[in-house]
């Protein structure tokens, strides 16, 4: 913090305070000669007065002269905070401009966006920037390095922002603007951050990148943040869209439902809510009443779809301040549901698994995902072993022995890229299991059966990284609560393989409740070894009742086995719902050669030819800049093509219009570090304060006015005391 | 309006007229008349019918309108019995010839006054004298009540000139010493110098039973201080100079005065010396009225 001057040369007027004192040195009275009998008297008194008068004029001389240099001091206006040596506005400045290019900066207003507003914000700021200055005009979308620009080449470059679905946290923003300013050679530097401001455009958890170099540095940089935003913002948006399905699948020949939830900002307000389907055809529509700041989810249901790829979209009817969030896209697949085997010795080791897949009274509206074939191994026909491939799983439940033949066939399954599920129970004779080809295949080998410790145990924390128990945050706590609640009284002792066995399951007391083994070979493929039956029994006492985990109330059972078998036959990995920022992976056909892909969309991103990724099958695409549905067309080297698709939708926290706090901007930028203006005056009166300082004019005015008080004062109080000691009245009698 | 005669009393109007004894004359015409239209008009017909009260004196003989006016006692008619003898004494140091405003001098101011008065006296055939002094008793004159005394004292008045130092106290011990009877002096000094020696001095007058009036005459500037600015001081009588700011000093020196005078105003008081001061600028009865007073108090 230093003084600077606004009108610096004013401030050579502090000379002029010089004046009284040549006056006082070289204008000096020469004393008049006066003949005065009564010297005597003088002399007697005068010695002290000289003193005090030589004091008493010093003072007046003093005051005199500083009432001067103060007039002229406060004339150059002096200010504090100023951070450049430079008394004048037009300094040569390192200027960041930092554009919030957000979704939210769309909001629109008397037919601005604010984006638009930002753009003219920054032009009347570099009309006003000198023109040796160098301009970085950075954005919250481009990570690149920004270049140093003249003003004018810096006009062109805020003309050419626009809104980017995909973006930074501003923070990181703030980091480039203070490392660009700071390099530059400028005596001047600031940064103007264009925004509105709202929450989700930036991290309020943590300080802006940079802060600790501008404080090494220590060099000051003044931060003035515009804020852009409208104080009670209005709109109505599509904060989600999904395909109700089961395990993400919607299954030929069925109906499918999409859910759309429909969030209000400001006052309640009724919407027309539309549905299209493959197309711009308008299938349906529904009129919602959304209650004010709040939040309600319309359904609509689709025909009978058949298999392949298919795309919807939601979208809100009218117009509102922010069109970005009126729509929103699905791509989902209809498919044949997975065939699954299901191979038990008895009946009551049948149910439990495949009724959790293919329940006999499915949900009305949940798609059909799973067809069980259900087999007792001894009716199962022996060359079916060699027919697996059209089964996307196999699951073997409490199956006493398998033999060298079924094993080899199951191996080779697997190695073609199948699924094995495999469920130990009371009937389990561990030797078959142990046999080599099994072995090979299995991710344990088997122990004993083990009664835990108190009789009972229940399964502790599962593996979220994996497929099979990835989910939502939210619903982890719901998961780990229901495993938790999971009675075991006899589970399979086991010993993992070293190499290649992964536990994604234990019991409390650690040992291995789900074990997966990643066989290789053309399509690897993999195997999960529960070591507890996926059956139950209603008696407690039945030897082969280990469990009660696929018994009501708990769900876990249902829920780990419909992630488990899409996972098996390879659909976990599919996707094709993406947010903006995300990249779009796209899983080909590994049975074709393609030679050639050809990306259309999202929105209106240019089409795109690509060539057919080396070694893998799937497509990785950089993450769009636009919302909207995407197409892939991959042609193989025989001339047939195959479509494949992508939706990408915004980041509902875009239409979160809540702006930073008070607090949230000081933990950003630092108390005391930065200004906030909300329009073009207090942006000037922003400026001119950390700019030009907090100016002491005013108060500065105020010490001359104090100090010409003092000096009438004191020349008053001088006068009245030759005054007040005057004429001896005449003639006062003896 | 005031009568012409009273125009006298100024000292401005006395000094446009040349001729002492004139002065002397208008300035007690000037005196009387006033006196007429006065309180004291008694003064002015029976001045002769008064005496200060002393214990015995019947009270109803008391003048209340002269006690209101004089905060003395006087008893009305009553008859001067015996004469005064006065003696005028002129300070003829160098300090006396000076004035400020080219008016009269201290020293012309002081032989007016002191025609003035030797004129009343020898109408009231009172014997009056007259002595000059500096640093020495210079000149004298015995006392007598002839109407030729007032014609040599005029003369003689009108002959001194102030010039050199002076030594007051030494000058007034002569004098004293000079003195064989029972009379009034009246000393007309700047009294310049230290005030010891010369308070001491006039204590003699009173020990060896004379009365005195101490006609304290300075300059009008004196007593004012009128300068401003730088001013370069010269002492006319010791050649000293004093560079200094008049308006800086102005209230320490007018505040030395008035303690020098008041010094002065306190010993005679004691003393029972009738203490005038007095500066060019002032009319010329109060120093007469003071006179009157104190022939009166020897009535």
């Amino acid at each position: 913090m230093g003084i600077t001057f606004v009108t610096v040369g004013l401030a050579a007027g502090a000379a002029l305070a010089a004046i009284p004192l040549i006056l006082h040195l070289l204008m000096r009275q020469s004393p008049n000669p006066v003949v005065f009998p009564a010297l005597w008297l003088i002399r007697e008194r005068s010695q002290k007065a000289r003193k005090q008068i030589k004091i008493k004029n010093w003072l007046l001389l003093i005051a005199r002269m500083a009432l001067i240099a103060l007039m002229a001091l406060a004339l150059a206006r002096p200010a504090y905070n100023s951070q450049a040596s430079l008394g004048d506005r037009e300094v040569p400045t390192a200027l960041a401009l930092v554009f919030d290019t957000s979704l939210s900066m769309q909001y629109t207003e008397r037919d601005q966006d604010r984006l638009s507003e930002a753009k003219k914000r920054a032009e009347e700021l570099l009309a006003k920037t000198h023109e040796a200055s160098h301009v970085f005009v950075i954005d919250s979308a481009d990570p690149g390095v920004p270049m140093s620009l003249s003003p004018a080449a810096a006009r062109k470059s805020v003309e050419t922002r626009t809104l980017r679905p995909v973006n930074r946290k501003l923070n990181a923003a703030m980091g480039q603007a203070f490392a660009a300013v700071l390099g530059s050679d400028r005596p001047r530097k600031e940064v103007f951050v264009l925004s509105d401001l709202t929450r989700p455009a930036w991290d309020p958890q943590r300080p802006v990148d940079g802060l600790d170099k501008v404080e090494k540095a220590n060099v000051p940089i003044p931060t003035y943040l515009l804020r852009l935003g409208v104080k009670e913002p209005v709109n109505v948006g599509l904060a989600d869209a999904q395909v109700r399905s089961t395990a993400g699948i919607i299954a030929v020949g069925e109906p499918a439902q999409i859910d759309g939830v429909v969030r209000a900002t400001g006052p309640a307000v009724e919407r027309t809510i539309e549905f299209y389907l493959d197309g711009p055809t308008k299938r349906d529509q529904k009129v919602v009443e959304i209650p004010a700041n709040g939040e309600v989810t319309v359904s609509f249901r689709t025909p009978a779809l058949e298999a392949g790829l298919h795309t919807g979209r939601l979208h809100i009817a009218g117009t509102d301040p922010m069109p970005f969030d009126d729509d929103r896209h699905v791509t989902f697949e209809v498919r044949k549901p997975f065939r699954v085997l299901v191979l038990a010795d008895l009946n009551d080791d049948l149910d439990y698994a495949a009724g959790a897949l293919d329940p006999p009274d499915p949900p009305e509206g949940l798609p059909r995902a799973f067809t069980v074939d259900r087999f007792l191994t001894a009716r199962f026909p022996e060359r079916s072993w060699g027919n697996l491939r059209d089964y996307a799983c196999v699951i073997l439940n409490n199956v006493r022995k398998v033999d060298e033949n079924a094993w080899s066939s199951l191996s080779s399954y697997v190695a073609n890229g199948g699924g094995l599920i495999i469920g130990l129970g009371n009937r389990v004779d561990a030797a078959s299991y142990s046999e080599p080809t099994p072995t090979r295949l299995l991710p344990a080998t088997l122990n004993k059966v083990i009664r835990p410790d108190g009789g009972r145990t229940s399964f502790g924390k599962a593996d979220y990284s994996h497929p099979i128990f990835a989910r939502e945050q939210s619903e982890v706590a719901n998961l780990d609560a229901d495993l938790a609640g999971v009675s075991v009284t006899l589970y399979q002792g086991v010993t993992p393989n070293t190499t290649n066995a992964r536990t994604l399951l234990a019991f409390q007391d650690g040992a291995p409740a789900l074990l997966e083994r990643d066989v290789p070979g053309p399509r690897p493929g993999h195997v999960l070894l529960f070591t507890v039956p996926l059956s139950a029994r209603n008696r407690a006492d039945d030897p082969a009742a280990w469990t009660d985990w696929p018994l009501p109330p708990h769900w876990s059972f249902l829920d780990v086995l419909t992630q488990a078998v899409p996972y098996l036959a390879g659909a976990t990995s599919e996707r094709w719902n993406y947010q903006a920022g995300e990249f779009i992976s796209v899983n080909l056909d590994p049975s074709k050669r393609f030679t050639s892909l050809l990306v259309r969309g999202p929105g209106d991103t240019p089409a795109n030819r690509l060539g057919a990724p080396a070694g893998r099958s799937s497509l990785l695409i950089e993450p769009p800049q636009a919302l909207g549905q995407g197409q892939i067309t991959a042609t193989a080297a025989d001339g047939q093509t195959s479509n494949y698709g992508f939706s990408v939708n915004a980041d509902p926290a875009e239409s979160v219009l809540t702006s930073l706090t008070p607090a949230e901007l000081d933990e950003l930028f630092g108390k005391g570090r930065y200004a906030v203006a909300e329009d073009t005056e207090s942006l000037k009166r922003a400026i001119s304060e950390v700019r030009i300082g907090h100016e002491v004019f005013p108060w500065l005015l105020l010490l001359v006015l104090a100090l010409i008080t003092a000096e009438n004062l004191l020349a008053n109080r001088f006068h009245r005391e030759r005054n007040t000691a005057a004429p001896v009245p005449a003639g006062r009698a003896a | 309006m005031p009568k012409a005669a009273e125009q006298y009393l100024k000292p401005e109007v006395i000094r446009q007229v040349a001729r002492l004894d004139l002065r002397a004359k208008f300035i007690v015409e000037g005196f009387i008349s006033g006196l007429h239209a006065s309180p004291f008009h008694g003064f002015s017909v029976e001045f002769s019918e008064h005496r200060k009260y002393t214990p015995g004196d019947d009270i109803a003989d008391i003048d209340w309108g002269v006690y209101a006016k004089t905060d003395r006692y006087y008893i009305k008619k009553f008859q001067a019995e015996t004469n005064l003898t006065g003696y005028l004494a002129m300070d003829l140091s160098g300090s006396m010839g000076y004035t400020y405003r080219q008016e009269l001098t201290k020293f012309e101011y002081s032989i007016s006054l002191a025609a003035a008065l030797a004129y009343l006296m020898i109408h009231q055939q009172d014997p009056v004298g007259l002595v000059s002094f500096d640093t020495a008793v210079r000149q004298s004159l015995a006392p007598k009540s002839k109407r030729s005394q007032l014609g040599n004292i005029l003369s003689l008045l009108a002959r001194l000139t102030p010039s050199g130092a002076t030594d007051v106290a030494k000058s007034l011990h002569q004098v004293a010493s000079m003195m064989r009877h029972r009379s009034l002096v009246m000393v007309f000094s700047d009294l310049s110098g230290d005030p010891a020696p010369i308070l001491k001095a006039l204590h003699r007058f009173r020990y060896s039973g004379h009365d005195v009036i101490l006609f304290h005459v300075l300059d009008e500037a004196e007593v004012t201080f009128p300068f401003e600015g730088m001013v370069e001081f010269l002492d006319n009588e010791s050649s000293d100079k004093l560079t200094i700011d008049a308006d800086g000093v102005k209230a320490e020196y007018l505040e030395a005065l008035d303690e020098f005078r008041a010094r002065y105003r306190k010993e005679c008081l004691g003393a029972r010396i009738d203490y005038v001061p007095l500066h060019t600028g002032m009319p010329f009865d109060k120093a007469l009225m003071s006179y009157l007073l104190n022939r009166q108090s020897q009535g």
